[in-house]
């Protein structure tokens, strides 16, 4: 006869939506029937069944609780708080039966105390069926985040370097699935009794049959599916969901065509690294140091920009700057003090065919996370530029056509990020002084010569 | 029988009185009415045309410069075009196999259901005019018509399977360039000088040169097509005035120009203000930029001034149009910020009906007159510091066939016909994998076996080095997104670094 209880543990979702009904109406009523007082009778109908199917459902919730093996951690304030709601709605009715002791407390109070718990009760019961973020999960990823909610990545990420070895169904099919599919094919919800989360579900398919077809595997069900037009009401996945990428898409078609093998790594099936390169982590900074900056406001920027230089982001939404004097050929080192204020934020530097000198090197010293600085067509001769030894980032310093001087030449060894130095047109260029053979690919002094007439005379 | 045709006929005339003078004139006024709105409205864009969202932070400047979108591995394009479309057969695509075939006749099944230019019935094949050698450290081919070529073989990486769906010039250039066959598209320089501006206020961020002729679908492959005229190419010459147009009239000074230019931009402000038409914000960027390419532009023309050295290594000819000349320029611009140079070089139809197409005589002068230049383009970029930063392209509109052109059923001087289906493409520079080779031709370089490319893959490339993702670069006309790849384009990842 256990089964008997079994049983009644599952009415409860039935009866959590009597007293949230049953309390809801005796609090509309109460505002309704304030100032005339003519259905207190009603009223107290309603707190009376309130409260009694309150009492059902903690009782069946906690039959559910004790044969269902829910975690105390998961269920504990749903349960107290349905407690609570008992017994406000309990003293509600007292009140309106006239107990004295009761009095003194206001309407007011009780009632807005039972609406707050009520709500919460309910959500937080709702979490339980319906997962905790059945409520923000369809919110745009821009609100999640402003909302301070972690919004998971959507996207697979294989490395280009392993990800052949992967197999392809556990490596790459399945975690795409996972992202995309399995929030409704899965052992709790679902859908279409189909089955995502894994191997066997895939292989053994929905209700309408099985979703991989052999042997023409082309016209299996989950591609039908997948390429049918996102407004079709049997596309998937639906369309108000995040939609499987082209990348995505194209591999899962291999996949079921080389009929949806289980082991088979991506390697032993022959498909190319080009399938693959959307995958792959993206390079977003290149040369320059990955920095979380916070962008720099914008009155700072122009205030740069007044004096004639140009100032942007590396790219559209990076804080990191990018400054020319391109258009500002009487820049000089007195102008670059400016740069003191961004110190942090330039990573790419072109102070060529301006009027700096040496004494620049005082100020570009400054700017730690400098990575590209071109000096060329300048007055620089190099005194100073040790100064620059502690720029970690430093890789290419361009000093064509400038005044460099060979003998500054071995300051610049120690650099430790030190990785192109162009020096055609320097005086350095032109000496015959030799640089030692571990630094040749870094110095590159140019004068690259065609040789004489070779075409044959036609 | 004549009844209905009775009841027709009435029908008609009482048509005909319903639609009387009132009708028309109401018909008119709200027909007019409508056409008027229609302006309003933008024509039949939902968006709004005249504020595109890249054009919002650029309020007065069109040529404002804009940051890409994603990190950008060049700066700078310069684009090589062999107007004519270069033998691959003859440079770099070696076909051994072919050698063996040479004067015998096709094999009919390479001619069903092709479509060609100019041969006509079965023509013989045409063995490889040139010979070939392995060179650089990477041992990729080059033929003996580009000696110098070897000297930067491994800063090059080749694209062998270049395919196209267009056998004619005007049209394969078009593809090329705005991709689409038809007129009306905005060229790449386009594109790219619309999403990236200008970085120098003085000069143009689209340039181009030409040498030996306009090409043959005439200035449109650099025109702006539905973008803002403002960012078409500005053609500047080797010879003569840089720009022309450009010198004030005699008995002008720069003086009075510049109080003319204030007042006429001051009246086409408050045009554009009262309006918001971009074409007029067009006019006053044109205006003021012209003024100050009067000083720029003859400063960033004159070669005098190079070196020696850097002059004879390009092998320029001073004062006369040329290919030598244009590469030097083009590197001028370069240094000096300009976006997009493009490069035209007319004269590589190698037909081989007449000497200057044939290749013996016309094909050797073109391959001389632009061996040493490009060499010492790249080799010139590198010692600057500026070919991690530029993107260079070199390629012709389509390639050629293996067969010996018969045109009018004679055999001329060897010279092979128009050809879409393979042929050869490099680049080099910021980005690029340095003696890749990506792609491979059939054994008589006649269709692409393996990594075949697109007009619309190269495209998509170009735009990616720059920091586009040429599927999210798009311009909103006649109510729709367009993107310069249209519905197509693949980043050719297998020659990027």
């Amino acid at each position: 006869m256990d089964f008997i209880f079994d049983l009644i543990g599952r009415f409860h979702p039935l009866i959590v939506h009597l007293p949230i009904g049953f309390l809801l109406l005796g609090l509309m009523m109460l505002v309704f029937d304030r100032k005339d007082n003519k259905h207190q009778k009603i009223i107290r109908f309603a707190f009376l069944w309130g409260t009694f199917s309150t009492l059902a459902a903690i009782i069946t919730g906690s039959v559910q609780y004790n044969r269902e093996g829910y975690p105390w951690e998961d269920i504990q304030g749903h349960l107290i708080l349905g407690l609570l709601t008992f017994v406000i709605s309990f003293l509600m009715y007292l009140k309106l039966n006239n107990y004295g002791f009761f009095q003194k407390i206001s309407y007011k109070f009780l009632g807005y105390c039972l609406v707050v718990i009520l709500s919460i009760t309910g959500h937080l019961g709702g979490n339980l069926t319906h997962g905790k973020d059945h409520l923000t999960e369809p919110l745009p990823d821009t609100i999640k985040e402003a909302l301070g909610m972690e919004v998971p990545s959507r996207n697979l990420i294989l490395l280009p370097d392993s990800h052949q070895k992967l197999p392809l169904y556990s490596g790459v099919i399945q975690p795409i699935l996972d992202q995309k599919c399995v929030s409704c094919h899965n052992p709790k919800k679902t859908k279409g009794g189909l089955l995502m989360n894994n191997y066997k579900g895939l292989m053994e398919g929905g209700e309408g049959g099985p979703i991989i077809l052999a042997p023409s595997f082309l016209e299996s069900e989950i591609l039908k599916r997948i390429h049918l037009p996102r407004e079709e009401k049997k596309h998937m996945p639906p369309k108000a969901k995040t939609q499987l990428t082209k990348a995505e898409i194209k591999i899962i078609e291999k996949w079921v065509n080389f009929g949806a093998p289980e082991k088979k790594t991506v390697s032993e099936l022959g498909l190319s690294p080009q399938l693959f390169t959307s995958f792959f982590p993206k390079d977003e900074t290149g040369i320059y140091p990955d920095l979380k900056l916070k962008p720099l406001n914008i009155s700072l920027m122009d205030s740069i920009k007044s004096t004639g230089l140009h100032v942007a982001p590396i790219y559209k939404t990076s804080p990191l700057l990018k400054i020319s004097a391109i258009n500002n050929h009487d820049f000089n080192d007195q102008n670059a003090s400016i740069l003191f204020n961004v110190s942090d934020y330039v990573v790419d530097l072109d102070l060529g065919q301006t009027q700096v000198t040496d004494s620049v090197f005082e100020i570009l010293k400054k700017l730690k996370y400098l990575t590209v600085l071109k000096l060329n067509h300048t007055a620089i001769t190099g005194n100073g530029i040790n100064q620059l030894k502690d720029l970690k980032h430093l890789k290419q310093i361009n000093l064509v056509y400038s005044g460099f001087k060979f003998d500054k030449l071995e300051k610049m060894y120690s650099f430790p990020a030190l990785e192109q130095v162009f020096l055609f047109g320097t005086p350095t260029s032109y000496s015959t002084f030799e640089v030692p053979d571990q630094f040749q690919t870094i110095f590159q002094m140019g004068n690259y010569k065609l040789d004489e007439e070779i075409h044959q005379t036609l | 029988m004549d009844n209905i045709k009775k009841l027709l006929e009435e029908r008609r005339v009482v048509e005909a009185k319903f639609n009387s003078r009132r009708h028309f004139i109401k018909d008119c006024s709200l027909g007019l009415g409508g056409l008027a709105l229609g302006s309003f409205l933008n024509s039949c864009s939902t968006d709004n045309p005249a504020t595109p969202a890249y054009t919002k932070d650029r309020s007065l400047n069109p040529m404002a410069s804009m940051p890409a979108p994603y990190l950008p591995k060049v700066k700078s394009v310069i684009y090589l075009h062999m107007v004519g479309a270069p033998s691959q057969l003859e440079l770099f695509d070696f076909k051994p196999e072919l050698k063996k075939l040479h004067n015998k006749p096709c094999p009919p099944s390479l001619l069903d259901s092709k479509k060609f230019a100019f041969i006509q019935g079965v023509p013989n094949m045409l063995g490889p005019q040139a010979t070939f050698k392995r060179e650089g450290e990477t041992g990729n081919w080059v033929s003996n018509h580009l000696p110098h070529f070897k000297k930067v073989i491994d800063e090059v990486a080749f694209l062998k399977a270049v395919h196209t769906d267009q056998f004619n010039h005007g049209p394969a250039q078009m593809l090329m360039h705005t991709g689409s066959p038809r007129n009306g598209r905005p060229s790449i320089g386009s594109w790219v000088t619309y999403g990236l501006g200008s970085v120098n206020n003085n000069l143009p961020g689209f340039v181009v040169l030409t040498s030996g002729g306009t090409p043959d679908a005439g200035k449109s492959v650099w025109g702006s097509g539905f973008l803002p005229s403002v960012y078409q190419g500005v053609q500047c010459r080797s010879k003569g005035d840089p720009v022309l147009y450009l010198k004030d009239p005699k008995g002008v000074s720069r003086n009075l120009k510049k109080k003319v230019l204030a007042s006429i931009n001051e009246i086409n402000l408050k045009e554009y203000q009262k309006f918001g038409d971009p074409e007029v914000l067009t006019r006053i960027n044109q205006y003021e930029m012209a003024y100050r390419m009067q000083v720029s532009v003859p400063k960033v023309m004159d070669i005098d001034k190079e070196p020696d050295t850097i002059k004879e290594m390009y092998g320029v000819k001073p004062g006369k149009e040329s290919f030598a000349n244009n590469c030097l320029l083009a590197r001028k611009m370069v240094e000096q910020g300009v976006r997009f140079v493009q490069l035209y070089d007319w004269g590589w139809d190698s037909h081989g009906s007449s000497p200057t197409e044939a290749l013996d005589s016309g094909f050797l002068k073109k391959c001389k007159e632009t061996d040493r230049p490009i060499a010492a383009l790249i080799l010139d970029l590198k010692q600057r510091g500026l070919l991690d930063e530029t993107l260079i392209v070199w390629g012709g509109e389509f390639g050629r066939t293996p067969m010996w052109e018969n045109r009018l059923g004679i055999q001329n001087s060897p010279g092979r016909d128009h050809q879409g289906d393979a042929f050869t493409m490099w680049m080099a520079g910021g980005g690029i994998k340095k003696g890749a080779v990506h792609g491979k031709t059939d054994e008589i370089g006649y269709s692409g076996i393996e990594g075949r490319v697109s007009v619309y893959d190269i495209q998509a490339t170009i735009l990616h080095l720059l920091g586009f993702n040429h599927e999210q670069f798009t311009y909103q006309f006649q109510g729709r997104p367009f993107r310069l790849t249209d519905v197509e384009g693949h980043v050719i990842n297998e020659i990027l670094a």
